[in-house]
């Protein structure tokens, strides 16, 4: 079976190693707030990967509720997390950037608690529970102060309160990043469900995302704006037609219904 | 800033929240084909709706009055109202458009208005749309957990002195937050207070209680560190 260079590029990765490169770097590029639009943009799709692939990990055990409330538990949980990380710089004098790193502290520890107790208290049969949990509210947390960082330049509370709570954005943020963790397994779900299809839909939510935020972004910053919005263009495309690929080679026969015009 | 009532505020708010969504009747799948009672979404799905609606009308009163009463009991009507058009809607389609008439699936009368439901029912299936008892069960739920909401967000506004755009977006998370894991309590479906899963809350209260203490605490160091900073 030849497979496309895309999805031989994904294969390479597991879950683990996965976790650890787009944690590192979305954190890296996080804590750096001079980098440009496009980076952070590149570290929020990072983010929106990394929780995909934890969604995918706990609900292929089967929630019983459906696979979006996972998505929404760690964007509710991500958000409160972030702005605490947010507000933190507030409580020293220096060493602004560790701000980041509080976040993802907090993040890890609301998401082992919450893990522990659906485990111990609820008594849900899922082995994986509390290290995916521990995954996506990290990545729900960065998801968050990435597009924050897109839109305000900088990831501190009093620039995102003026450039993202008030204006609304964090609302578009806040189901954004939801759908592009739990749409790609919401989708993709079923036995023949592959990892490399359910990741490139990720991306591809991802860089819609970011094309939004370039939307918002480019009434500020005009070649920021425009850089962001050309390369997560280009990225949507792609991802777009490397998943529409994927679904065609994956699906056991594809069938046109005469109505639309049947690719091949 | 009062640490202690943020704390009380949030996870009383999120107890509520628990009740409300254990008292909502949830059909999941199974109800968007008629072989299920209740709403045919999921259950975080549903709270989040009446959540929202609750925060927005709670925020609209809490614009020109400071009265926690107020406030809260705002919040609860706006869940009722949405919970209430979903529902009726819903049962416009399954009676209207499907043929089927709301029937619970767990009882053979009401245990409230007393109508018959046994003769009615599809063999097979679980129950139709969202009967009487469903219906009263359902408004409850949204009366608490849309006072729970608001309450979350008084306390935001009010207690911790977050700007009223942030503070609602944290209600939702926090209101999520507690919603989600009750939902991984129920596991699927629910009709209301006479269906046997209702008995499992005390489970879901000991969970949500662990959960808001968690919010709460991040609350706490927002508020703290935002009054240091003067914003």
């Amino acid at each position: 079976m030849s497979e496309d260079v895309e999805s031989k590029k994904i294969d390479l990765f597991s879950q683990r190693n996965l976790m650890i490169i787009t944690i590192v770097l979305s954190t890296i590029i996080a804590i750096f707030t001079s980098l440009p639009a496009v980076v952070k943009a590149i570290g929020l799709i990072l983010a929106i990967l990394c929780g995909a692939d934890a969604v995918r990990t706990i609900a292929h055990y089967g929630l019983g509720t459906g696979v979006p409330s996972i998505g929404m538990l760690a964007l509710g949980m991500g958000i409160t997390a972030a702005f605490a990380g947010m507000a933190a710089p507030f409580l020293f004098e220096e060493g602004a950037y560790l701000g980041v790193i509080i976040s993802i502290i907090l993040a890890a520890i609301g998401g082992c608690i919450y893990g522990l107790v659906a485990v111990k208290v609820l008594k849900m049969k899922i082995p994986v529970m509390v290290s995916g949990m521990i995954q996506l509210t990290i990545a729900g947390t960065l998801s968050i102060i990435l597009a924050s960082s897109v839109l305000a330049g900088t990831w501190h509370f009093d620039a995102v309160l003026n450039a993202v709570v008030n204006t609304g954005w964090i609302g578009v943020i806040f189901i954004m990043a939801a759908m592009g963790m739990l749409h790609p397994y919401n989708a993709c779900l079923g036995p023949d469900e592959k990892r490399n299809r359910t990741l490139v839909l990720s991306i591809e939510l991802g860089s819609l995302l970011s094309l939004l935020l370039g939307v918002g972004l480019i009434f500020n910053d005009l070649v920021d704006g425009a850089i962001l919005i050309a390369v997560s263009g280009i990225i949507w495309v792609i991802s777009y037609v490397v998943f529409v690929k994927l679904s065609m080679k994956q699906a056991y026969e594809v069938v046109g219904t005469g109505l639309i015009k049947t690719l091949e | 800033m009062d640490m202690i009532l943020i704390f009380i505020c949030i996870i009383v708010g999120g107890l509520m929240t628990s009740i409300g969504v254990h008292l909502m009747p949830v059909g999941g799948a199974p109800a968007a084909m008629g072989t299920a009672t209740g709403v045919a979404t999921g259950t975080n799905m549903l709270s989040t709706g009446a959540a929202v609606t609750g925060l927005f009308t709670a925020s609209a009163v809490a614009v020109i009055t400071s009265n926690i009463w107020l406030v809260s009991i705002s919040g609860a009507v706006g869940s009722m109202l949405m919970l209430a058009f979903t529902m009726l809607a819903g049962n416009l389609i399954y009676t209207q458009g499907t043929g089927i008439v709301p029937v619970s699936g767990r009882v053979a009368k009401d245990p409230i208005t007393g109508r018959d439901y046994l003769p009615y029912k599809t063999p097979q299936t679980d129950g139709h749309a969202t009967p009487d008892v469903s219906f009263l069960s359902g408004e409850i739920g949204a009366f608490l957990g849309g006072f729970g909401g608001a309450l979350i967000f008084y306390s935001l506004v009010f207690y911790a002195d977050l700007n009223m755009a942030i503070a609602g977006i944290v209600a939702l998370g926090i209101f999520l937050a507690n919603a989600v894991l009750s939902a991984y309590n129920i596991g699927g479906t629910i009709e209301g207070f006479h269906d046997p899963k209702f008995k499992l809350l005390p489970r879901a209260l000991l969970a949500c209680f662990v959960a808001s203490l968690i919010c709460a605490s991040f609350i706490c160091i927002v508020a703290y560190a935002v009054s240091l900073g003067g914003i």
